[in-house]
């Protein structure tokens, strides 16, 4: 099958051969896949593009072009204002798809999208619609200045609408991958509707959720926030609508999923591999009870919630010690924690390695980034995570892996990744948590049992052949499932038709197909079927569909008579 | 506690509320404070999401103060490419052309005389105020931006700059030419005698009505061309002073070929049509690019 594969990332992300699509296309070497990359990075563009790949970028200078001529821009402008309402007037918000591919049509003929949405007249349809009657600006009107900063975003979350993929490119798979919601998504969602390519989305912590906490601290006054919110809730809502099968990465994005209006039959979890699972487990414990916490230092992972149970578990356990493992997130944080547990009388310190020799260790040591995250491990009796939001299975899944007893607070996605090879407490109690960290501590045999527990369970789950696989049958069962699509008909703006032809066509009805048309499983069989009775194409070893199907036309007999010949 | 647990989770996230534009939001940040799937049965609710659809019904939206930060959210011109030295020269020569045509334009037979001489150097002088004043416009364009409610408010606020930053632009060109004039009038004084009305009048007689209104077209020309570059429409203003430069080199093509009437043979006549048919356009374009606020990032 030819494969698309979509993803939106930085640049080094895209332009790095390993990752999670590199995993992937070297687990399924029968398939041919295709490289889609948005950059969301500030960076330059690459040099140069790798064949078989193609990149994008979604920030940055506008595409050159010129905008449409005085026609054709009445119906950009018709199009436009039908997908601005539907973002700003609540009772039209159904018409958003509608505007959307109306737009993707017109960007496809010409790709004078991107100027027509820096122009004016862009600007004068959003300022319309947002301030018709009937829109949503309770809390707050928009300005002249909203009106252009939505339109520069909306221009960039537009780009994939005009980007040259289609014709030839994505119109010629046999199915989309799209490896994370949002913008991504959008060539997926015209390859469909243009050449009726079925899609599958893997979503590895929610695009719509990201976008929801991000715009949070962004730099916009309320009118744009809300605005660029709804284009990405209804953007994501018919994402989810037209995907084939949804993979989110847990159980916890499923939920979140099903909340924006992806059908349960359609969800499928799958975790994301990681190369990891090979690796040996810790070596013995450290000499002196050591307790790891990792994670970015900022309000939502809780390290305050750590030092306050540690003073606890101090007290009982003097000679404890813990580890603070992680980068700043928000500036000056660090520093409120050594406040905190200065306050809370222990001592700390902040360096990477070992203190010198002949010094006293202090209680608490904030360590920084590990040089690997298996260093971070070693060091540890038990692993804790203290968080109050825990969005990606990462990191709870390495240290498990690491053969250390876990002790999570019960957020995210943590319950489902330590299940009950750790200990899960509520959020936010610094007394049960010691209590935990203690009773884990002092009971040797009970921590290595859960440590082993634990890291067999994700080296059952967490594995790249159980994801590969996993993917091999989806692609497999969508494909399947998908009307077979003649490739003389996939042409824009064709409805793909289940049964719309005999099963002799599939036989004998594509003398002039170009290679291997992954969707017509069902006519590759009935030609093996066929070639094996009949044809002399059926003598060669295991050859390919399609060189069994030119053989098949080439005996230039009616398909009946070789139908009858097979039968 | 026990009558309405969900107020004071209300109450502690009240600018959430107000704010969200859809319950997921709050959901989506309920989350991120610790309040999951777990916790949400002590607010009575089975999971975080329809608590969520609680807090956003019960809690009316309410405009409130956004970041403060929201006066800088103006983000770059994300058309405008890094310039390069090339780039940069262009506008340069074409202005240097502009205002060096009245020196190509004198008399067929004396050459420049005086005169040309010191009003390419009062035109010269005086780009600097075009150049100021183009910065006033843009300036008090993004002034108006942060404020101005709508796209026709803000037109409408626009309308007198331009005349205002013109004016002052022409009266320094004008002041300027007058000066230089006055300097060459006490340094050589023309020939024959004496006028009376003193150094002014004859200032002004030193150059002759088509020099006048060469040097006057000439501002209005300049002045344009600067706002339009300053308005991010630097290839309009190019083009119009690229313009002005060809249309005059033909008008003294034809001179020369002695095609032009003989009205036309006066000097500062080629320039005042060339810069005068090159500032009418420019000067509607300009017009229009002021009024848009597209142009001020």
């Amino acid at each position: 099958m030819r494969i698309a594969l979509l993803t939106e990332g930085t640049q080094s992300y895209a332009q790095r051969a390993g990752g999670w699509p590199g995993r992937l296309a070297a687990g399924l070497p029968e398939h041919e896949f295709q490289r889609y990359a948005l950059l969301s990075g500030q960076g330059p563009a690459p040099a140069r593009e790798e064949p078989g790949s193609h990149t994008l970028a979604l920030r940055g200078p506008r595409p050159a072009g010129r905008g449409p001529g005085a026609v054709r821009r009445r119906q950009y402008v018709v199009a436009y204002e039908q997908l601005v309402r539907a973002l700003v007037v609540p009772r039209e918000r159904a018409d958003f798809a509608v505007g959307l591919y109306r737009l993707a049509e017109l960007a496809r003929e010409d790709g004078a999208l991107p100027a027509f949405l820096a122009s004016g007249a862009a600007q004068r349809v959003l300022e319309k619609a947002w301030r018709s009657p009937g829109a949503d600006t309770a809390a707050g009107q928009p300005l002249v200045r909203d009106v252009l900063v939505a339109g520069d975003l909306l221009e960039q979350c537009l780009r994939p609408l005009s980007a040259p993929w289609y014709a030839g490119g994505l119109g010629e798979v046999d199915l989309c991958h799209v490896l994370s919601g949002g913008p991504a998504a959008l060539p997926a969602l015209l390859a469909k509707r243009l050449y009726g390519v079925p899609f599958v989305l893997t979503e590895r912590g929610l695009h719509l959720r990201e976008q929801y906490l991000g715009y949070r601290h962004a730099p916009y006054r309320w009118p744009v926030r809300a605005l660029l919110l709804a284009f990405f809730r209804l953007l994501t809502e018919e994402t989810y609508r037209q995907a084939a099968v949804l993979t989110p990465g847990s159980a916890y994005d499923q939920e979140w999923q099903r909340r924006c209006g992806a059908a349960p039959e359609r969800i499928r979890v799958v975790y994301e591999g990681t190369e990891a699972v090979d690796r040996p487990a810790a070596g013995p414990e450290p000499e002196h009870p050591t307790l790891v916490w990792a994670g970015t230092l900022e309000p939502g992972s809780d390290p305050e919630l750590m030092l306050h149970a540690f003073a606890r578990v101090r007290a009982e356990l003097p000679q404890a010690r813990l580890r603070m493992y992680g980068v700043e997130g928000p500036p000056r944080y660090l520093e409120h924690c050594l406040a905190v547990a200065g306050r809370l009388g222990l001592s700390t310190a902040v360096r990477s390695g070992e203190g010198a020799p002949g010094e006293a260790e202090p209680a608490v040591v904030f360590a920084g980034r590990p040089a690997a995250p298996a260093d971070a491990w070693e060091r540890a009796t038990v692993v804790v995570f203290s968080a109050r939001a825990h969005r990606v299975p990462r990191l709870p899944v390495d240290a498990m892996l690491s053969g250390r007893a876990l002790v999570a607070t019960d957020v995210g996605v943590l319950r489902e990744v330590v299940g009950p090879a750790g200990l899960v407490l509520p959020p936010g109690d610094p007394q049960g948590l010691a209590v935990a960290c203690l009773a884990l501590l002092g009971d040797e045999e009970r921590r290595s049992r859960l440590g082993l527990a634990g890291r067999l369970r994700v080296q059952e789950r967490f594995a790249v052949e159980p994801a590969v696989t996993a993917f091999r049958e989806i692609y497999l069962e969508v494909v399947s499932r998908w009307p077979a699509f003649p490739c003389d008909d996939r042409r824009a703006g064709a409805v793909p038709q289940p049964f719309a032809r005999p099963a002799e066509f599939w036989v004998a009805g594509r003398s002039a197909a170009t290679p291997s048309d992954g969707p017509a499983e069902s006519g590759a069989e009935a030609g093996e079927a066929v070639g094996s009775s009949a044809g002399p194409g059926g003598t060669a070893p295991q050859p390919r569909p399609d060189e069994e199907l030119a053989v098949a036309a080439d005996t230039d007999r009616a398909p009946a008579q070789v139908m009858a010949q097979a039968l | 506690m026990a009558g309405d647990p969900v107020r004071e989770l209300m109450a502690a996230h009240q600018a959430l509320c107000e704010q969200a534009g859809h319950p997921l939001e709050i959901a989506a940040a309920l989350e991120e404070a610790g309040i999951g799937a777990a916790t949400a049965g002590q607010y009575r609710h089975g999971d975080v999401f329809s608590l969520a659809e609680e807090m956003f019904a019960r809690v009316p939206r309410r405009a409130g103060g956004g970041p403060s930060r929201a006066d800088s959210a103006l983000p770059a011109d994300p058309a405008a490419p890094p310039r390069s030295s090339v780039a940069r020269l262009k506008p340069a020569l074409a202005l240097l052309g502009v205002l060096l045509l009245p020196l190509a334009d004198a008399a067929p037979a004396a050459g420049p005389g005086g005169a040309a001489v010191a009003l390419v150097l009062a035109a010269g002088a005086a780009t600097g105020a075009a150049r100021y004043s183009a910065r006033w416009v843009r300036h008090t364009g993004r002034a108006q931006l942060r404020t101005a409610a709508t796209i026709a408010d803000f037109r409408a606020r626009m309308r007198p700059v331009l005349p205002v930053a013109l004016g002052l632009y022409v009266v320094v060109l004008a002041v300027a030419s007058f000066a230089a004039l006055a300097v060459l009038t006490a340094v050589a004084p023309r020939p024959g005698p004496a006028l009376a009305g003193g150094l002014l009048h004859a200032a002004f007689r030193q150059a002759g009505v088509a020099r006048w209104c060469a040097q006057a077209a000439l501002g209005l020309l300049l002045g344009p061309a600067a706002v339009l570059r300053c308005c991010g429409q630097g290839g309009a203003a190019l083009a119009g002073l690229l313009s002005a430069d060809a249309l005059s080199a033909a008008a003294l093509l034809l001179r020369t070929c002695g095609l032009l009437p003989g009205w036309a043979s006066a000097p500062g006549t080629a320039t005042a049509c060339a810069a005068g048919a090159a500032a009418a356009v420019l000067l509607p374009c300009a017009w229009i690019v002021v009024g848009r606020p597209g142009g001020y990032r």
